[in-house]
């Protein structure tokens, strides 16, 4: 999997892993900033988030032997790292403002109301907002997304349906259709 | 990943997240950025483990006996200025100096409230209180918090806050708040109606739903464990030890097998592990770390040199040790490993009577820090403490007249 320098001559083993994590870091990067954003609500929490977790992946990149796994475990520091930011979640709690959450992006489908709903996913306590972040855009099983936040199924679960309900409660009545949630 | 799409309210929720950020483009992150910021952490890794190897190559090559003759009451030299780093010293047994003599450091994130000023001291400023508040968190756009008074019978009401500390409400209650690691959650015990209807309450810090589950009159919250569960604690009666439970996120009670314990320091929700006093033996304790697991083995290790009646980190990994016995507020504060009990780094008073420090209580700032409010020649502060052994005071120096002049606001009250 290490690459060869253009002029044919190998690369030092240093140069190849390099070579070889920046290769991983540009395929991967859009979609981490993209789940990082979700987690956060601020592009720049965003992008602090997405860099730490990928100089944490750089510092390991040497025991991760399992390439296909990669995915998974920088997925994890991402979400540890947002986890463990306690200092900032109580900032923020302390220097709240009545400013309206950074949208970075309102594409045509979204008439008012998708920003609405998206807005209630922020007010969402952490655990859960990962928890819909993970299921719901990342499309990962309950399995998947009880392994990338350390916690159980049943957690994943609890945490699925409680976060459901309160949007439920929250949410416009054009966004309350009575069909069942999976 | 799912083979079926999701509809109702989780499918619109799926295409709504899509649309917020699919076509969302940001500046691509340089091969430069990320080893730059890698050679940041790698940094930070290298002085806490410079600090705990420290530690043991002292503790190994000077003998325990230097201690009363070392340099370890020698004041180290005053803060020039408030922030500029200054590298921790340790005393000869790889020890670090409890003592308020540190330099300044920055008003702590998670803030300390004064009990005679009534204020909430934050990063922000100083937030005037209605009354001896002596816990707050974050609670419904606003704030909760345990206010200690003559409210027979436990001393305390539980008081909710809008965001410019006003009250909203205040009703009898436990005299403790708990929180859990993420900040999501506070519990709480509550009594409604002429005080024969008590509640350990389950709150998101957001305001939403509250899990509500009726309980006993004596009864504590004692910290969160996994899947949003409260333990609690009660006694049985005057003579018992205190018997331990926890309230589901079902609004149910369910047992915690914790049998011998004289009472509970700290639970992890993170690690699932239960540290208390299981011992008293005159003029020393014991104590354990056990699995809150009914399906693994309980016991993880016991300590008789240390006191285990302090918090978990919120990741579980340390755990706080004080001195094994004391009357008047702990001369050592200790940061263990939580799974084997040995020492990441100890802080030690001074031997001398004039240079004697305590510590009242210790609640963690994060993952790493600890903060503590400590006592030494009648003077009070608090300080925050870090794994590499070094030391800043992060609070005004107030006179203490045989009172507890802050208090920490993720430290349980009583405990």
């Amino acid at each position: 999997m290490h690459a060869l320098a253009p002029t044919g001559v190998t690369m030092s083993r240093s140069e190849a892993r390099d070579g070889d994590f920046s290769s991983y870091m540009h395929a991967r990067q859009p979609s981490l900033m993209r789940t990082a954003y979700l987690l956060t609500g601020d592009r720049h929490t965003a992008e602090d988030l997405v860099q730490t977790a990928f100089a944490k992946l750089y510092l390991s990149w040497d025991k991760v032997n399992d390439r296909g796994s990669v995915d998974g475990y920088v997925r994890r520091i991402l979400v540890n790292e947002h986890n463990s930011l306690w200092r900032r979640a109580w900032k923020r709690r302390e220097t709240s403002t009545d400013e309206p959450p950074d949208h970075p992006h309102h594409d045509a489908y979204d008439a008012g109301t998708g920003a609405e709903l998206w807005d209630l996913v922020q007010t969402l306590p952490k655990k859960a907002r990962a928890v819909v972040v993970l299921r719901y855009y990342e499309d990962l099983s309950e399995a998947e997304t009880a392994d990338a936040l350390g916690i159980s199924i049943g957690t994943v679960k609890s945490q699925a349906s409680r976060a459901l309900a309160t949007l439920r409660e929250r949410a416009p009545h054009t966004l309350n259709p009575r069909e069942e949630d999976r | 990943m799912n083979d079926t799409p999701p509809t109702g309210l989780a499918g619109e929720l799926t295409r709504q997240l899509h649309a917020q950020v699919d076509q969302w483009h940001s500046a691509p992150l340089t091969l430069d950025d990320v080893q730059g910021k890698a050679r940041t952490i790698r940094r930070r890794r290298a002085a806490v483990t410079t600090g705990i190897a420290a530690v043991a190559v002292l503790a190994v090559l000077l003998p325990a006996g230097l201690v009363l003759d070392a340099p370890g009451s020698q004041r180290p030299s005053p803060a020039p200025s408030p922030t500029e780093a200054v590298e921790p010293t340790p005393n000869p047994d790889g020890t670090f100096p409890l003592t308020l003599d540190v330099p300044e450091g920055e008003v702590p994130a998670t803030g300390y409230l004064t009990l005679d000023g009534q204020q909430f001291v934050t990063q922000s400023g100083r937030s005037d209180l209605p009354g001896h508040v002596v816990q707050i968190a974050p609670y419904d756009g606003g704030w909760v918090g345990i206010r200690a008074g003559d409210y027979p019978p436990t001393g305390a009401q539980v008081v909710v806050l809008d965001a410019d500390f006003e009250e909203v409400s205040a009703v009898l209650g436990g005299s403790a708040l708990a929180i859990s690691g993420d900040g999501g959650r506070v519990a709480w015990v509550e009594a409604r109606g002429n005080g024969d209807d008590w509640t350990v309450v389950n709150a998101p810090t957001d305001g939403g739903e509250q899990i509500r589950t009726p309980t006993r009159p004596d009864t504590q919250v004692e910290g969160f464990l996994a899947g949003d569960a409260v333990a609690t604690s009660h006694f049985e009666n005057p003579d018992d030890d205190y018997s331990y439970g926890q309230a589901t996120p079902e609004g149910e009670f369910d047992a915690i097998p914790l049998a011998g314990y004289q009472y509970v320091g700290g639970v992890s929700e993170a690690s699932g592990l239960v540290a208390g006093q299981t011992k008293f033996l005159g003029d020393s304790t014991c104590s354990e770390v056990r699995r809150t697991d009914p399906a693994q083995p309980q016991l993880v290790f016991e300590t008789c040199d240390y006191r285990l009646s302090g918090q978990f980190s919120p990741d579980g990994r340390w755990l706080i040790g004080y001195a094994t016995y004391s009357d008047l507020g702990s001369p050592t504060l200790a940061i263990l490993d939580a799974t084997t009990g040995d020492p990441v780094v100890e802080y030690v008073s001074s031997r001398q009577q004039a240079d004697a420090a305590v510590v009242h209580a210790a609640a963690w700032e994060d993952d790493d820090t600890l903060l503590a409010v400590v006592e030494q020649g009648g003077e009070q502060a608090v300080l925050r403490l870090e794994a590499d052994g070094a030391a800043t005071r992060v609070s005004d120096v107030r006179e203490a007249q045989m009172s507890i002049e802050f208090f920490l606001p993720q430290h349980l009250f009583g405990q």
